[in-house]
């Protein structure tokens, strides 16, 4: 049966609301109540402060889609956001390097992370979900060592200024996960990279017959994972000004939720940057709209579990329906 | 059939990943940990039986092995705890025996079987399940082992198991703060308190911090409670819950975060929203990360705990008992107000000092 798998490139930007009809009509009535009910919902400092929250974690989103495009997943992401965050942090606070290094040091902790994970998954046939717990644990073990269980405190403007300068209002984090999202969707559309990636997730034993190099291009994928996290965790030691040990902890929750609600199916081959999108912006306007509605976090969990099962349901219905 | 498995698959995978990522590092960490401390214990209990035979009657104040077992130590409270344990060891000739118990009480309680078996004759304890602490309690006394309980009290009806208790006054810490407000909002004011819900002992804190205005404000009625969010005691969920709230009230006066460390992420979210020095953001414990913000102006006070006080002090009562002396059964740590006005008498990177 697998290989009767259609794998869907996703096509032009017409197509984008007709694809997404689903999830843009959610986000629309979930925006209409939130916004009824907490009228300081749709005020601009409210979109920018919406937009803000939720720039890691489509950083982070944009990752584990490649993963999970592949049919695989990364679970190692919010421990990989944390190893960089706190070695990023101890090396501008701690070692007093200069800015530059610490900006390539963060990105280099999170592609070594990656590379590890896409070496174990592509060469050495772990699977993904093993070999990515793996190296959560290390990286929250070796986030925990290097802090020492105490928050790292950064006094350097010109590092903390990668998080907290603004233009017009709006965060320059917003704009990094912008570039990300662009990134990756001309990555995904417009490069033969891409077209592999969604090969790979649609029938690996197919793409390999029609001659690509399978191992290298399931293993390119994690680097880049990595990268995004090791840009979160840059992004977040700045922004906050410290880093702790618990940075990055559960933030693979919320991307794989945002993937899913976006309508990437977990066995791979069919998810788009757009729909992630929205996703993200689902997952966002939950969280905002709660906490503006001054509703116990706790519940938060609890809408966003059940939006996951609906969302992976409606996958499971649609693909159903199209088999018939 | 094979795809909806697989979908079935991969959620139950994404289920399966919380409790991953809590408990399973944790065990791992802890075991190759504890492998680690346990050649080090056999090292330190050989040299002990050596010494005890060769000393034998001079029991002043050394020779004896304490054990410490706190609810974790990649949590900087809990390392300065054993700070001050291992200072007041250090200086009675103690030899210190602990382990990471990483906030799992079944592996705390089976840590503590194995500081027993490696002989300990007195142990500093903090509980991470107080109201499971009973079984460990009864193993350590049927052992003859003194025990003080610090930080995190044990129930009552555990109070005879016990050979005394350490604690600060949860009351008091949030009393401190609460009265600053009083006393620097004399017209009243809007408050949002970034709390950490699940804890008791915040529960405690928030419930001083009222009490601490209506017995210290002329006018109590004119402190109103804006909203209370979850900041789980971290600094990027109080950031983003503090930025929410920001956005849903213009007219916060007052932040209370349960801790510092929450306290920065408060800090960081009202600048973020342009309102730094309009609002008043107070932490709790007097940690290094806290006492440098107040230094910079961006907190305004913080109620000191005093953890590497009062492990010290555990130490002592312990030694103290062990000499056959007599000690106060329960005895709970006096919390100070750090503010602008006396951070100057504090060593900012430390988290307390023994005086």
């Amino acid at each position: 049966m697998e290989n009767t798998k259609t794998v869907r490139v996703p096509g032009k930007a017409g197509a984008y609301f007709k694809r997404n009809i689903g999830i843009i009509v959610g986000l629309i009535i979930l925006v209409a109540i939130v916004a009824i009910s907490e009228p300081k919902f749709l005020t601009p400092s409210n979109i920018l402060n919406l937009l803000r929250s939720n720039a890691v974690n489509a950083i982070i989103c944009c990752g584990m889609l490649l993963a999970i495009l592949m049919g695989e997943i990364d679970i190692s992401v919010g421990s990989t956001v944390g190893l960089s965050g706190v070695i990023g942090a101890f090396l501008i606070a701690n070692m007093g390097a200069p800015v530059w290094v610490t900006v390539i040091a963060c990105l280099a902790v999170g592609a070594a992370v990656g590379a590890v994970n896409g070496v174990a998954i592509s060469y050495l046939k772990v699977p993904a979900f093993v070999a990515t717990l793996a190296t959560q644990c290390i990286g929250r073990g070796l986030t925990e060592i290097i802090s020492g269980g105490v928050t790292i405190r950064i006094r350097n403007d010109a590092y903390t200024a990668l998080g907290n300068t603004s233009f017009n209002g709006v965060s320059i984090i917003v704009v990094y996960a912008a570039l990300v999202l662009i990134f990756t969707w001309v990555l995904l559309n417009k490069t033969r990279f891409g077209y592999y990636i969604y090969a790979l997730g649609g029938n690996k034993t197919a793409a390999e017959y029609s001659g690509v190099n399978v191992k290298k291009y399931n293993m390119l994928p994690y680097v880049l994972i990595g990268i995004f996290c090791g840009l979160g965790g840059l992004i977040w030691s700045a922004r906050l000004g410290s880093a702790a040990a618990t940075l990055g902890e559960g933030f693979e929750m919320d991307a794989i939720a945002a993937v899913v609600i976006g309508g990437t199916s977990m066995s791979g081959g069919v998810g788009t940057v757009g729909g992630t999108f929205i996703g993200i912006l689902i997952i966002g306007v939950i969280t905002n709209g709660l906490n503006l509605m001054g509703i116990n976090s706790f519940w938060q969990n609890v809408f966003k579990g059940i939006i996951i099962l609906v969302a992976v349901i409606i996958d499971v219905l649609r693909k159903g329906r199209s088999k018939q | 059939m094979k795809k909806l498995l697989s979908v079935v698959l991969a959620g139950a995978m994404v289920l399966s990943m919380t409790a991953c990522s809590s408990s399973e590092p944790a065990e791992t960490e802890a075991e190759t940990e504890a492998a680690a401390e346990t050649e080090a214990v056999e090292e330190s209990v050989a040299e002990d039986v050596t010494e005890a035979v060769e000393e034998d009657a001079e029991a002043a104040g050394g020779d004896y092995t304490i054990g410490f077992s706190p609810y974790t130590l990649t949590n900087e409270y809990f390392t300065a705890v054993l700070d001050g344990v291992q200072q007041a060891c250090d200086e009675l000739g103690c030899e210190l025996l602990y382990f990471d118990p990483q906030n799992d009480p079944t592996q705390q309680a089976s840590q503590i079987d194995d500081m027993i078996a490696s002989g300990i004759d007195a142990l500093i304890y903090i509980p991470y399940d107080s109201a499971g602490a009973h079984t460990v309690l009864q193993t350590c006394q049927d052992a003859g082992v003194k025990v003080i309980n610090i930080d995190n009290v044990v129930t009552e009806d555990d109070y005879e198991l016990v050979d005394g208790i350490i604690a600060s006054d949860n009351t008091q810490l949030g009393y401190l703060s609460g009265q600053w407000v009083a006393e620097n909002h004399p017209d009243g004011a809007n408050i949002l308190i970034a709390h950490l819900q699940t804890a008791e002992s915040c529960v405690i804190n928030v419930a001083g911090f009222w009490q601490g205005i209506e017995e210290n404000a002329e006018n109590p009625d004119a402190f109103v409670e804006v909203q209370v969010v979850e900041g789980g005691g971290d600094t990027n969920v109080t950031f983003n819950v503090v930025s929410d709230a920001l956005q849903a009230h213009d007219d916060i006066d007052v932040i209370y975060c349960i801790n510092d460390t929450s306290a920065l992420g408060a800090v960081q979210a009202v600048e973020e929203a342009g309102k730094t020095g309009e609002i008043d953001i107070l932490g709790k414990d007097g940690a290094p990360i806290g006492k440098h913000a107040i230094n910079d102006g961006t907190m305004v006070q913080s109620s000191a705990q005093r953890p590497t006080y009062m492990g010290y002090q555990g130490v002592q009562k312990a030694v103290t008992l062990l000499n056959g002396g007599e000690i106060d059964f329960n005895e709970a740590i006096e919390s100070y107000s750090i503010t602008a006005d006396n951070i100057a008498d504090y060593d900012l990177d430390a988290w307390d000092t023994l005086e």
